[in-house]
């Protein structure tokens, strides 16, 4: 027990806390003397700053956009590889290995396949349409950011669904077939209310992640074209080491704590009551 | 027993303290060494192979050898530096010699993180110190921090292939404003209102190197980015006007002559629009130009640089490129300043830009029989007198920032050159009255 605790205090709370005291601090790693209390000067700073509200958005822009594709698709391969049928195992490590693959290298091929000279340019070409500026403009920056993010995270949803899937007990579904459902009512009124508390899951857990995004945005678009595309992350990835405001940027990673915790909570909340429904 | 584990937490959450407390505190009480202070670590921006190589099976074995000093190399990408170094200066672990742009060196002296290397420079032969060609731009209030390792510029280069094609003369390059907007609308190819060949494209591919391109004008129009004393913003006079709104024009409504905006194009080699056909005309910094003739030999040959265009002055956007400092920190400062003089000696100076490209750190090498040949060097070494940098201030960095930002907004339409300038200067000018 001892061991853990200590682990825990080290590893997890002491950094939190020294995150926490820097977030009331004046703090330019360059400068000489260390961090300089400031109080809650630094989160008025940033709550009265007009560039961090544009990255929330920006940040909610881009996790639900994410969520509204991914979740259905997912859900819609679970029920596909949830089947028997040869080559199912085959089929469904096919979908679920861009979840295996590290977001990085999945960027660095994204890049690519969206560049003015990349595959998907290529394909409009031979099709005869005009080539499209998709990480370039600011139009479609985030769009593309959400469609690759969406294509990497189905794998993962997928499997978690599927599990679900197999744990809704036949007789169930037996007993509404005999009760004269079709396929379709049987999934709206049988299959659907018993996900959701695996939906409610993928939900949070994406909320989470999604929310958190940095790597791929740097790859792809390092936060523009016109910080179309610079989630709150990307803000304090700037400000902590661009602007040299360490201070600035830990009051940015505590309140996207706060506004995570509270998208993850909105979403319980208002999955749970669909649920009950 | 209830004693023991107390004892022992709170130990622990004290030993946890004084490791974050170190961390954070960033005095550089440390020292900046490896254990044992006898090897010199040394942190090279970039990840060019070449230079990779060069560095680790020559430049420092000849060094080792000759000084009898352990040299541990670590290449730093350009985009993880800042980061890197911030960290290393709050965990007291810099590097005793480490490279970056000069456009950090205010910062850096402002808060003795490196040393003036003035003393050192005074041993020296007068004549070396007079043959060191940026040694200037590494100065601030007349002391020297960082020593210049290469130069670089922005010039213009053309496919004198499109130039015949479109009926323009291949040998005769634009010379002004007038001259280079008449050129691109006669090599662009449009497709309706899509561009499918640009006349001319501009170093374009994140809201900095848009502001280079803009200082490129900027300077040619007879302007500058603050006054001579770094206190007062200029870049939105009327001369910064008249560069921004020449350059949204290239851009903007039925007849653009440019595209591209936040297309990458440094160091793109063979995939250079100037390479792949879909531009005539590019300003292009050295190291761009020598990616296109490693990568596309024979796309090269037919590509042509002329001089900086004339407009009220004849100028573009370059200067001191990357150079090395000595961490204040570091307690091997003297085997750090013989490794700068080393890199600096004649044939390394030479070496170093033969592999990394750019103008060499000294101005005798101008005459040099394989620079004149290389040639993507010589048309940077013959404009090296017209090349104009940032200004040496400590908040540059965060002025360039809020300029880039705006700079962006108005080659993109968003809002007027006008408007753009005056509004980041406004911006930059509060910044400059807080310090």
């Amino acid at each position: 027990m001892l061991p853990a605790v200590a682990a825990l205090v080290v590893v997890t709370l002491l950094p939190i806390a020294y995150g926490f005291y820097l977030s009331l601090t004046s703090y330019n790693p360059v400068e000489r003397g260390g961090p300089r209390f400031h109080g809650l000067d630094g989160y008025v700073a940033v709550l009265s700053s007009g560039q961090f509200w544009q990255a929330v958005l920006v940040t909610i822009q881009y996790a639900a956009g994410t969520l509204i594709l991914t979740v259905p698709a997912a859900l819609g391969l679970a029920l596909l590889v949830n089947g028997r049928f040869p080559g199912v195992a085959l089929f469904r490590s096919m979908l679920f290995l861009p979840r295996v693959v590290s977001l990085v290298a999945v960027s660095m091929i994204w890049l690519w396949l969206y560049s003015r000279d990349g595959l998907f340019n290529y394909v409009l070409d031979l099709v005869g349409l005009p080539p499209v500026s998709f990480l370039t403009d600011e139009d479609t920056a985030l769009l593309s950011l959400i469609l690759m993010r969406a294509w990497k995270a189905l794998g993962g949803g997928m499997i978690i669904f599927l599990a679900g899937l197999q744990a809704i007990p036949k007789d169930l579904l037996e007993a509404a077939a005999v009760d004269g459902c079709g396929r379709w009512r049987q999934f709206r009124h049988v299959t659907l209310p018993l996900l959701v508390p695996i939906t409610i899951y993928v939900v949070v857990v994406d909320v989470i992640y999604l929310a958190q995004s940095f790597s791929e945005i740097y790859i792809l678009t390092s936060g523009g074209p016109l910080s179309s595309t610079t989630v709150v992350n990307m803000l304090i990835y700037k400000e902590a080491f661009e602007n040299y405001r360490l201070g600035h940027a830990s009051a940015m990673a505590f309140l996207l704590f706060c506004l995570i915790f509270a998208l993850a909570y909105l979403n319980i909340r208002v999955l749970s009551r669909g649920g009950r429904r | 027993m209830r004693r023991r584990v107390t004892l022992c937490v709170m130990s622990g959450i004290a030993a946890a303290t004084m490791v974050l407390t170190a961390c954070g505190s960033g005095d550089g009480a440390a020292g900046g060494n490896a254990p044992g202070g006898e090897t010199l670590r040394v942190w090279f921006p970039g990840n060019l192979s070449n230079e990779i190589e060069w560095v680790e099976n020559e430049l420092v074995p000849a060094f080792e050898g000759e000084h009898d000093i352990d040299v541990q190399v670590e290449f730093v990408d350009w985009g993880d530096l800042s980061t890197r170094l911030s960290t290393a200066f709050a965990g007291g672990t810099a590097p005793d010699v480490f490279g970056h742009g000069t456009a950090a060196t205010a910062g850096f002296a402002a808060n003795g993180r490196v040393i003036a290397l003035d003393d050192y420079l005074a041993d020296l032969p007068a004549e070396d110190i007079a043959d060191m060609t940026f040694l200037d731009h590494g100065k601030i209030d007349g002391q020297q921090f960082i020593m210049p390792l290469r130069g670089f510029g922005y010039l213009l280069a053309y496919r004198t292939d499109l130039f015949e094609e479109a009926g323009l003369d291949p040998f005769a390059s634009p010379q002004t404003w007038d001259d280079l907007r008449a050129a691109a609308e006669q090599l662009t190819v449009r497709d309706g209102d899509r561009i499918e060949r640009a006349g001319v494209i501009l170093p374009a591919d994140n809201p900095t190197s848009m502001t280079q391109a803009f200082a490129t004008f900027l300077f040619q129009a007879g302007g500058s980015f603050l006054d001579e004393s770094g206190a007062k913003v200029t870049w939105n006079s009327p001369e910064g006007k008249e560069a921004l709104n020449f350059l949204t024009e290239l851009y903007a409504g039925p007849d653009a002559v440019a595209d591209g905006l936040g297309e990458p194009t440094s160091g793109a080699g063979a995939q250079h629009p100037l390479v792949t056909g879909r531009a005539a005309m590019s300003l292009i910094d050295d190291a761009t130009l020598k990616s296109i003739y490693e990568q596309a030999p024979d796309v090269a040959e037919s590509i042509q640089v002329s001089a900086p265009l004339g407009e009220a002055v004849t100028a573009s956007f370059g200067g001191a490129g990357n150079g090395l400092f000595i961490s204040a920190d570091s307690k091997m400062q003297d085997e750090a300043w013989a490794f700068i003089e080393f890199l600096l000696e004649p044939e390394n100076a030479k070496a170093y830009v033969e592999v990394v490209g750019g103008i060499p750190a000294r101005s005798s090498l101008a005459e040099d029989p394989d620079i004149a040949a290389t040639p993507y060097l010589k048309p940077y070494v013959d404009a090296v007198a017209q090349f104009r940098g940032n200004p040496n201030v400590e908040l540059w960095t965060q002025l360039r920032d809020i300029l880039s930002a705006q700079v962006e907004r108005a080659l993109r339409g968003v809002t007027s050159a006008d408007e753009a300038l005056d509004a980041s200067a406004a911006e930059a000018t509060a910044l400059l009255e807080q310090g």
